[in-house]
């Protein structure tokens, strides 16, 4: 794939995510703040296609402008913090033991570490930990929901690129 | 496709379950062995103020004024520490309900304000030895 194709692609993907990340708004809010994180879906996708380069920079990007979008300027912090953990941790698990992650899997285990990093940040934030303690197992246990079906969601995609697209 | 659920999905669950069980463990440890459980409120990382618990069946009302007509309305009562009523736009705050163990925490995003329950380490065994 030549570099410009590249980049056209990678520049669709991140608009996508930006109007999953807006149409997310406009669904009934989840409780303690829970999101569905749709826009994981394109971080997957990118992961799966192009590599950890591509996902990391949709990653920053989608993260940066999303909750410009339709939220607060502080938004970003939560974002950014949640997204670059989720990111990285399922690079970590892409590259490395692939053979043992299902997609369900891996989309839940960034869904998991995505919350981990908001909460770290939250707690850095407003210096104390008991956020942490109070927040984690509500929000993990919507991850494992969302985080499943936002793998699932990945997973028709992909294969319906993988047999038309990028084939 | 297949949907096979591999060693890792049940790793990731495992561990879910492990950052679950250590939540509570630590709201449990953060309330053990402590004394005189105050209610703190933070806005923007400031000192509000400091309150106690009522002794009977009152309630203290507690209006934080986060500026610009901003303000969530705290509640505390002997049973526990929850938002009546706020302005900001997810109202997060509110559908929390009510907090009432040492280390729970509240907190409103939009507005800045934490709401937060904490204790002092009981020190009645230090006073009986010394």
């Amino acid at each position: 794939m030549s570099k410009t194709r590249k980049m056209v692609y990678v520049a669709l993907i991140i608009s996508q995510a930006l109007v999953l990340h807006y149409i997310e708004n406009l669904l009934p809010p989840l409780p303690a703040g829970a999101r569905l994180g749709l826009a994981n879906i394109m971080t997957l996708i990118t992961l799966n296609i192009f590599g950890f380069k591509e996902a990391i920079a949709v990653t920053i990007i989608r993260s940066t402008l999303g909750p410009l979008l339709g939220g607060s300027p502080t938004a970003v912090i939560y974002s950014m913090s949640g997204g670059l953990l989720s990111c990285l941790v399922m690079s970590a698990i892409h590259y490395h033991a692939a053979r043992h992650f299902s997609l369900l899997g891996l989309s839940t285990a960034g869904a998991v570490f995505h919350n981990i990093g908001q909460l770290l940040a939250a707690s850095i934030i407003y210096g104390t930990v008991g956020i942490i303690f109070t927040y984690m197992p509500i929000l993990q246990f919507f991850a494992v929901l969302t985080g499943n079906f936002t793998g699932l969601a990945a997973k028709y995609i992909l294969k319906y690129l993988e047999s038309k697209a990028f084939r | 496709m297949s949907f096979h659920i591999k060693i890792g999905d049940v790793l990731v669950y495992c561990f879910v379950f492990l950052l679950v069980g250590g939540s509570f463990f630590g709201l449990w440890s953060m309330g053990a062995g402590v004394d005189r459980v105050q209610v703190r409120i933070e806005l923007d990382g400031e000192l509000v103020g400091t309150y106690d618990f009522p002794d009977h069946d009152e309630a203290i009302e507690v209006n934080v004024d986060a500026g610009a007509g901003r303000y969530n309305l705290v509640t505390i009562t002997q049973a526990g520490v929850y938002i009546r009523e706020a302005n900001c736009p997810d109202q997060l705050c509110v559908k929390w309900g009510r907090i009432a163990r040492p280390g729970q925490t509240l907190i409103c995003l939009p507005h800045r304000v934490v709401v937060s329950i904490t204790g002092e380490e009981d020190d009645t065994l230090d006073g009986i030895s010394s």
